[in-house]
């Protein structure tokens, strides 16, 4: 008898366990539902893009990356190193690694894509330009040395060459997948892991995880949707429809204030790559004068604009340069009221000035803009400036700043890549061409040979103190005055599990996202 | 009429010299987030004949168009005749849904408000229409999506797919058209309610519904014709603002990509396209009135 219970005892338990591993098995089996998310703009915008997808979209991979940080980080090649003279770079690349074609990426296959950036450049894109001169500047030649070594050579040193090629910069597709134009003969087949399955212009894209990525695979199929309006997003997260959105200008603070209310969501912040800045007319009077566009400066207070009008939300700067940029050096943020009005009674006396305050009409879709230029203007006063604030739509704000007819223009800049000297050329460099085309008129002997010298400079110690001696020259100049430096609100569903902001990379873990 | 259709093509091509902003800078600058080389400007120039003189390239233009060949997009490098034909299915599906919508709405609310005149109703409904007549197209659809879609889930709040989806932006395109209608159609037909022959109809005994529908409403109708030649003419430029809001992949929201980005291959099409519809749906229109008002037919006397 007791043996008996035993066994049948035995029995239930071994039963019970067999419907609990089928159960498991099954749970395991089915597939995990799409998640659907969204942003602003069409991240697809096709065959005649260099890229095909945006990086965020984690359909191909570069041979260089970004690190959370923002220095140059491996991806597909995982290692690199430079000659003593800075004229061949030599790089290793990852072994095992397929094509979403399955065709294997080698040294062959990298030597094909740096054929093909030949071809399509210059190329446009509403991503990043792609213009080989510039990422590559000099390139003589690309050379496969063995099926997982590649070397490229240069008529000039380049020693800043990994900062150039992140992300964008250094795109990997199959060989298999261009045209004889170098642009895509259909959908991208990339590295990465996820492939690109459907795409409805300014409607949807699809995504479904590539089985054969070398890395940490992908959870879950992806639908991205296109919704332009800001208030749209904010209802279809809180319908339910979507459940997360991406890129920049994801969602203004105030909606995601809003949405955050709502014990649903849960919000990632992602520090972006976009700075906002005062440009001052240095070409003619008042700000000719370098006191007057140091008083503007000083008489700003940047914690009070991101407190009460990003919500917190925002990076000051006192530098001129993002702090996504691994270079950037924290210099002082001034706020000084009465030494403002003592600098501006200085050069005006007691006569008030009229001055053209522009900023473009598209920064209102993403950047609660026309407060912040209210509250700039509202300073200014106090100087004896009275400025007339113009809303100008992209293409006539342009031609203003160009034109001249402007005295101060509020915008936004990004940063091309992690290499600074891009940005320093075009705005600081005495003949650069932001510089001259925008009428800043700043001019500077040292910061114009700190600039040309640090593109030659193979010690990165050196190159570093070089550019943080341009950003503490370009502050004194006053010409391009730094507010803050934006980071993206990317608001979703706590329903959406694995969804994380990647810090100064500029991307989410879309690879580890899925629904519960 | 050659002569009108000519007249477009120049509007649609002196466009890019009357909008500010030079498109190269532009579209190469990305809003001036990055500074094109002088000789990428040269080259993309080149490329698209933008070098040449200004009329040089108007007659290559018309001369393309008259083969059928409309350009290409700067943008996107595709041919834009492509572009256009991608998005006017659902700009067409639109517009019909929001044009189905104000046509029943603006008839049978016309006749009804008309039978009813002066009447609570007839007030009351004059006095909400208008003020929904008298909101922005933005604020409705966002009250709309707000309750409908975020709030009660009845309806989606964006997108584009099923039947469902189609609801919303239809309502919101069609109501401002459908409330002219019903207001012009309800006044059209009290006039004619006052006319003799009217009398002369109620005289010999025939119902009020009767006068209304059978004697009085095809003549009231004729003016409201007319609005239907006006909406159905702008029909293909699809309603930028709707399409914005409501996630709507039309040929509207194209349009006002292709004048922020300054892709003026694009604008021009659309300009020629839209030109062209709306020409001849007035056209339609013409025929239409020729057939339902013997006044305006040659020769016809109505004594």
């Amino acid at each position: 008898m007791h043996s008996f219970v035993h066994r049948r005892f035995f029995l239930v338990v071994l039963w019970s366990l067999l419907v609990f591993l089928l159960l498991v098995c099954s749970a395991l089996a089915q597939e995990r539902p799409e998640v659907i998310i969204a942003g602003h703009r069409d991240l697809v915008p096709g065959e005649n893009d260099p890229y095909y997808t945006s990086t965020l979209l984690h359909v191909w991979e570069p041979l260089v990356t970004r690190d959370e940080e923002g220095w140059p980080a491996p991806m597909l090649a995982e290692s690199w190193e430079v000659s003593e003279d800075g004229r061949v770079w030599t790089f290793h690349l990852r072994r095992g690694v397929l094509f979403q074609d399955l065709t294997p990426f080698n040294a062959e296959a990298v030597v094909a894509n740096f054929e093909r950036y030949r071809r399509i450049s210059p190329a446009n894109s509403p991503f990043y330009p792609f213009r080989i001169h510039e990422t590559y500047p000099g390139l003589k030649e690309v050379t496969a040395i063995d099926e997982y070594t590649v070397r490229l050579t240069f008529e000039e040193p380049v020693p800043a060459l990994p900062f150039l090629m992140v992300n964008f910069g250094s795109a990997m597709f199959s060989p298999r997948n261009f045209r004889e134009d170098g642009f895509f003969n259909g959908f991208p087949i990339g590295t990465g892991p996820y492939r690109l399955v459907e795409h409805k212009k300014d409607e949807y894209c699809r995504l479904e995880p590539f089985e054969h990525y070398w890395g940490q695979k992908a959870i879950s199929p992806i639908r991205v949707r296109v919704i332009p309006q800001a208030e749209t997003r904010f209802s279809a997260l809180k319908a339910e429809e979507i459940f997360g959105v991406i890129d920049i200008g994801a969602l203004t603070p105030a909606l995601a204030m809003e949405l955050l209310k709502d014990e649903r969501f849960a919000v990632e912040v992602s520090p972006s790559t976009i700075a906002h800045y005062l440009f001052m007319n240095g070409s003619r009077p008042p700000f000719d004068d370098v006191r007057l566009r140091k008083a503007v400066s000083l008489a700003i207070d940047r914690e009070f604009i991101v407190r009460e009008l990003y919500y917190g939300y925002g990076e000051v700067m006192g530098t001129i340069l993002s702090p996504a940029s691994p270079f950037s050096v924290p210099l002082p943020i001034e706020h000084d009221l009465a030494e403002a009005r003592r600098l501006a009674k200085e050069v005006l006396g007691e006569k008030r000035v009229q001055v053209r305050f522009i900023f473009p009409s598209w920064s209102l879709e993403r950047y609660p803009y026309k407060e912040q230029a209210e509250y700039i203007q509202s300073v200014l006063r106090e100087l004896g400036i009275d400025a007339q604030i113009q809303i100008l739509e992209g293409g006539a704000f342009n031609e203003a700043m160009k034109a001249g007819e402007y005295e101060i223009a509020m915008r936004n800049q990004g940063l091309p890549n992690a290499e600074p000297n891009t940005i320093f050329t075009w705005y600081v460099l005495s003949d650069g061409a932001g510089n001259v085309e925008y009428h800043l008129n700043f001019k500077d002997q040292e910061a114009d040979a700190l600039i040309l010298q640090a593109r030659r400079e193979m010690d990165m110690e050196k190159r570093f103190q070089m550019y943080a001696r341009v950003q503490e020259i370009a502050k004194e100049g006053y010409h391009w005055i730094p507010l803050f430096n934006n980071v993206d609100l990317l608001v979703y569903n706590k329903r959406l599990k694995g969804f994380r902001s990647l810090g100064k990379k500029y991307d989410v873990t879309l690879w580890e996202a899925y629904l519960e | 009429m050659v002569l009108t259709l000519l007249g477009i093509t120049v509007v649609a091509f002196l466009l890019r010299e009357a909008i500010p902003g030079d498109p190269v800078e532009i579209l190469l600058g990305k809003e001036g987030l990055f500074q094109p080389s002088p000789e990428e400007v040269r080259l993309f120039r080149t490329r698209f004949g933008l070098d040449r003189p200004l009329f040089v390239q108007y007659f290559r233009w018309l001369g393309d168009v008259l083969r059928g060949d409309l350009g290409r997009s700067f943008v996107t490098k595709r041919p834009v005749a492509q572009e256009i034909r991608e998005r006017l299915p659902a700009t067409l599906l639109l517009a019909l849904a929001g044009f189905s919508f104000a046509v029943l709405i603006g008839l049978l609310g016309g006749v009804f408000l008309a039978f009813w005149s002066g009447s609570i109703v007839d007030h009351l409904v004059r006095v909400v229409t208008l003020l929904f007549r008298s909101m922005p197209t933005f604020f409705v659809a966002v009250v709309l999506i707000t309750l409908l879609g975020e709030r009660w889930r009845v309806f989606p709040t964006s997108g584009m797919g099923s039947w469902r989806h189609l609801v919303l932006p239809a309502v919101v395109s069609g109501s401002g058209f459908g409330i002219l209608i019903m207001r012009l159609l309800r006044t059209n037909l009290l006039q004619v309610l006052g006319n003799d022959y009217i009398l002369a109809a109620r005289a010999r005994g025939l119902s009020a519904w009767k006068v209304l529908l059978k004697h009085a409403f095809p003549n009231g109708f004729v003016s409201v014709l007319t609005m239907f030649g006006l909406y159905l003419g702008g029909i293909l430029g699809g309603s930028p603002v709707v399409e914005t809001i409501f996630a709507w992949p039309g040929a509207g929201r194209l349009l006002v990509q292709a004048i922020y980005g300054r892709d003026f291959p694009l604008l021009q099409a659309f300009v020629l396209v839209f030109g062209v519809t709306y020409v001849a749906m007035q056209m339609l229109v013409d025929v239409c009135y020729f057939f339902l008002n013997p006044q305006v037919r040659p020769g016809k006397r109505i004594v």
